[in-house]
């Protein structure tokens, strides 16, 4: 099977139903993704697939064949909310915070300036046990800032 | 490197160090290209280092809160340094635990002085090594930013071009700490060293290890805790990528090549135990049974005056019982570990907060010499007190050792939560009496719960010594106390949860004061202050967060809440605000103002107030939502479903006030979660009417 993640054609030898955050992890060794709940309860595997954020434990492999998959590691270190992560020093423990990032930059791409609900309602399926909300939301704000002063994506 | 046992005599800022024999063999490592300052810093010709820490990185920050503290010393710049976790041998473990482990919020308080000595001999080395390289005294040098400088001249030279010169120098006997005045990383907000990593998915915690060979495996537990497996048998057919299924001591390890597969199989394998006294148990009846033994008289932890007497005769007599339930860490990242077993090797890469009980139970179990095996420290995916344990070592240790095979033993979120290790479930009574005044003259107070210590002890006591923390010493000023232990015996595994009993006693004491406020018709802020007139650090926090908070117990259906507790030798103070709506079931958290005096030095303001809003979050989680479901004994919490957790939107706004006073360093990671449970419950009381004495909370509104 071929499956395109971050800009690259990956050729892999997995079964058809496997899970995709599985194949990132154990296949093409991405590991940036994290698994969590294994039901979509918590969001620590969300990826991009067609642009759409996803959670990879729920979907197969097959399901993905031709789409453009983003994962953590596919979203450059300039990236508005990326920039917006370190400068407020978000992550402690970190383990969820790649999803939490996927899920911000899905939330961005649809949304360009989002209200503290539109935040919330979004956000609300990542969750943190380090308690790092506080922080997420200002840093959505931030990242939401810096994309309108340089009127891009 | 410096011994333990080094001659430490502190005047002033000067520390003078006596030098064992050890330390001048460590000077003069061969390496050509690097040098081996003292064991917790190597440096290379391109003023690049190396430095280790004894600490795990759970989220708490003590990567960047150790390095800080030695560059600053060092004088080294800490962009340019790479932090990296030490195997637990000497001299890399922690002088007051005498063991490599993270935990009781004691990594900076036990690391200051070490750190300090260890960057400030470095410095002192390559002054001495600048000021021969350029031929100038001394005196005439100082140390900045890696490098050696010739205050007349302005000449200078790195710390890493002085490495071949520095090897041949001895390591100063003493060395002269900095003031604190000029100090450059202490006491600033640096940022955080790891953000980059983890915000670029590149960090490594446990679960992102492969080595080769490696096959998945995970365990099924007892169904019910206190039972032995009796048999078990596999519903053909299984999965082509199951290598392997076979009993080990804690259940039947199931190993395969996919983690997914090996999870979906332990479905198809039914297993019989023996009987647990838990059997027929719903979390409710094993409170029942806790509020049983309460009727019993305990054994005595602390008696002052006459506490039965006053209860009689005083003018206005209390009581209530509280009770709460067993709580799941819910760590980010589940328990795993890599294990590598060869005949003379023993290899294990894991998350894990006790890296120096984790050697001896490898050491134990594969009966290898310690120095034939590595203990390799990942970034840990949430800590709060689980992955002290070493519960998840045995398992995995025991399977690669059957299989002969390396493993990464990864437990499956269900598989987490049933390994169990929880807070202890906790009931307590408590009577007072007032005086017509409306002082306190007496506080009897009874717990009944099962023993932690005779799970992480191993052993049992009559008054279990870290159950009872925090009431023997109750900060509230009475002149009758009586403080009682009743052990319960339920064999559900228990382990420290962040604050320890912190998060029971804050509870119990700090809801019994506020309700001892309300009927001797007293505001709360002053009632306590009336109580802590000698506690100057108690009565500052109080004072301070009532201040920041413009404290009031109640406006148009909003309303305030205080608590008071000491733990980990920081006093902190909260106010939470709420609001609820009792027809909908629901709680709003407005806002929650903390103060924490952490004693004298704020290694990094920033880093503190990060560990506040943290525990503040896990705090109210805990509050509100959080208890481990049984039915029938079995534990019927599996997963975020069914074991809730406070999400975003539940997030208050948080503000945090750091005090600095004399004395020891306190803790920070831990003190900010005990007093905002009971802040809360005090704020719902004020809103509602409705005092909250069993949690969570989510169950009374």
């Amino acid at each position: 099977m071929e499956i395109i993640v971050n800009g690259k054609l990956y050729k892999v030898d997995v079964e058809k139903d496997k899970k995709l955050l599985w194949v990132l992890r154990e296949d093409l060794k991405l590991t940036g993704t994290k698994y969590g709940c294994g039901k979509s309860l918590c969001g620590f595997c969300t990826v991009l697939v067609d642009g759409v954020a996803v959670r990879s434990c729920q979907i197969t492999v097959s399901q993905v064949e031709n789409k453009p998959i983003i994962t953590i590691e596919g979203i450059p270190q300039e990236h508005h909310v990326k920039k917006a992560w370190i400068e407020l020093d978000v992550p402690q423990c970190g383990y969820c915070q790649a999803g939490q990032i996927m899920q911000a930059v899905y939330l961005l791409s649809q949304n360009k300036n989002p209200t503290t609900d539109d935040i919330i309602s979004s956000m609300y399926g990542n969750l943190c046990r380090c308690g790092t909300y506080q922080r997420i939301l200002k840093a959505i704000k931030l990242a939401s800032k810096y994309m309108r002063e340089n009127n891009d994506k | 490197m410096i011994s333990r046992r080094e001659f430490l005599k502190l005047s002033g800022l000067t520390l003078v160090i006596a030098l064992t024999p050890s330390g001048y063999r460590i000077l003069h490592s061969k390496d050509a290209e690097s040098f081996k300052v003292n064991a917790w810093i190597n440096i290379k010709e391109n003023n690049t280092a190396t430095i280790y820490i004894n600490k795990s990185e759970m989220g708490q920050g003590v990567y960047t809160g150790l390095t800080s503290i030695l560059a600053d010393e060092m004088e080294f710049p800490i962009d340019r340094i790479t932090v990296k976790f030490p195997q637990p041998r000497k001299p890399y473990l922690d002088p007051k635990m005498n063991s490599m482990l993270t935990g009781g919020s004691t990594s900076i308080r036990n690391m200051f002085m070490p750190m300090r000595k260890a960057g400030a001999v470095a410095r002192e080395l390559f002054l001495e090594a600048g000021a021969r390289a350029l031929k100038v005294k001394k005196e005439e040098c100082i140390a900045k930013d890696g490098r050696v400088i010739h205050k007349p001249t302005n000449q200078n030279v790195t710390y890493g071009e002085l490495i071949e010169i520095t090897k041949k120098l001895i390591i100063p006997v003493t060395v002269k700490l900095k003031n604190p005045e000029d100090w450059k990383y202490i006491g600033k907000s640096v940022k955080k060293l790891d953000t980059e990593e983890k915000v670029n998915g590149k960090a490594l915690y446990g679960t992102d290890i492969y080595i080769e060979g490696m096959v998945y495996a995970s365990v099924i537990k007892p169904v019910r805790w206190g039972s032995k497996l009796k048999y078990y048998s596999v519903n053909k057919p299984v999965s082509t990528k199951i290598i392997d299924i076979f009993p080990i001591t804690s259940g039947v390890a199931v190993c395969g090549k996919e983690i997914q597969a090996v999870w979906d199989t332990k479905r198809k394998i039914h297993t019989k135990w023996s009987k647990s006294k838990i059997q027929g148990m719903t979390h409710e009846d094993m409170i029942r049974v806790c509020k049983k033994a309460l009727r019993k008289k305990g054994a005595v932890a602390k008696k002052r005056g006459n506490v039965e007497k006053a209860l009689k005769t005083g003018h206005k007599k209390i009581e209530a019982e509280y009770s709460l339930p067993y709580l799941y860490h819910a760590t980010a990242e589940p328990l795993n570990c890599v294990v590598n077993i060869t005949e003379k090797k023993a290899q294990i890469w894991i998350p894990t907060q006790a890296q120096t009980n984790t050697l001896k139970t490898v050491k134990r179990l594969t009966g290898l010499p310690e120095e034939n095996i590595e203990i390799y420290t990942t970034f840990l995916g949430g800590g709060f007190g689980r992955k002290s344990a070493v519960d998840f070592v045995t398992d995995a240790v025991e399977i690669a050792q059957k299989i002969k095979r390396p493993i990464k033993l990864f437990y499956s979120r269900e598989d987490d939560i049933s390994s169990a290790h929880f807070r202890p479930i906790h009931t307590a009574k408590i009577e007072a009496s007032l005086d017509k005044e409306g002082n306190i003259t007496a506080w009897k107070h009874r717990i009944a719960s099962p023993s932690l210590s005779e799970f992480t002890k191993k052993r049992s006591y009559k008054v279990d010594p870290q159950v009872v923390h925090g009431v023997k010493d109750l900060p509230y000023e009475v002149p009758n106390l009586l403080v009682e232990y009743v052990k319960v015996d339920l064999p559900v595994p228990l382990w420290y949860w962040r604050s320890v009993a912190s998060s029971h006693n804050a509870f119990t004491i700090e809801s019994f004061i506020d309700e001892i406020a309300y009927h001797a018709k007293k505001d709360p802020v002053e009632f306590r202050l009336q109580h802590l007139f000698s506690n100057i650090r108690a009565s500052r926090v109080i004072e301070t967060v009532a201040e920041k908070a413009n404290w009031k117990k109640s406006k148009n259906g909003q309303a305030m809440g205080i608590a008071y507790y000491k733990s980990f030798r920081s006093h902190v103070a909260q106010v939470v605000e709420v609001s609820v709506d009792e027809e909908k079931k629901d709680i709003e958290v407005h806002k929650v103002v903390t103060v924490i005096d952490l004693g004298p030095i704020t290694v990094n303001p920033e880093l503190v107030k990060m560990q506040i809003e943290s525990a503040v979050i896990m705090g109210l989680s805990s509050a509100i939502y959080e208890e481990v479901q049984f039915e029938d004994g079995k534990i019927s919490s599996t997963n975020f479903d069914t074991y809730r957790l406070l999400r975003i939107d539940k997030t208050p706004k948080i503000e945090v006030y750091i005090l600095n006073s004399q004395g020891r360093m306190g803790g920070v990671g831990e003190p900010g979660l005990p007093p905002v449970i009971p802040a809360l419950t005090n704020a719902v009381f004020w809103a509602t009417g409705k005092r909250i004495r069993d949690l969570p909370l989510i169950k009374h509104i």
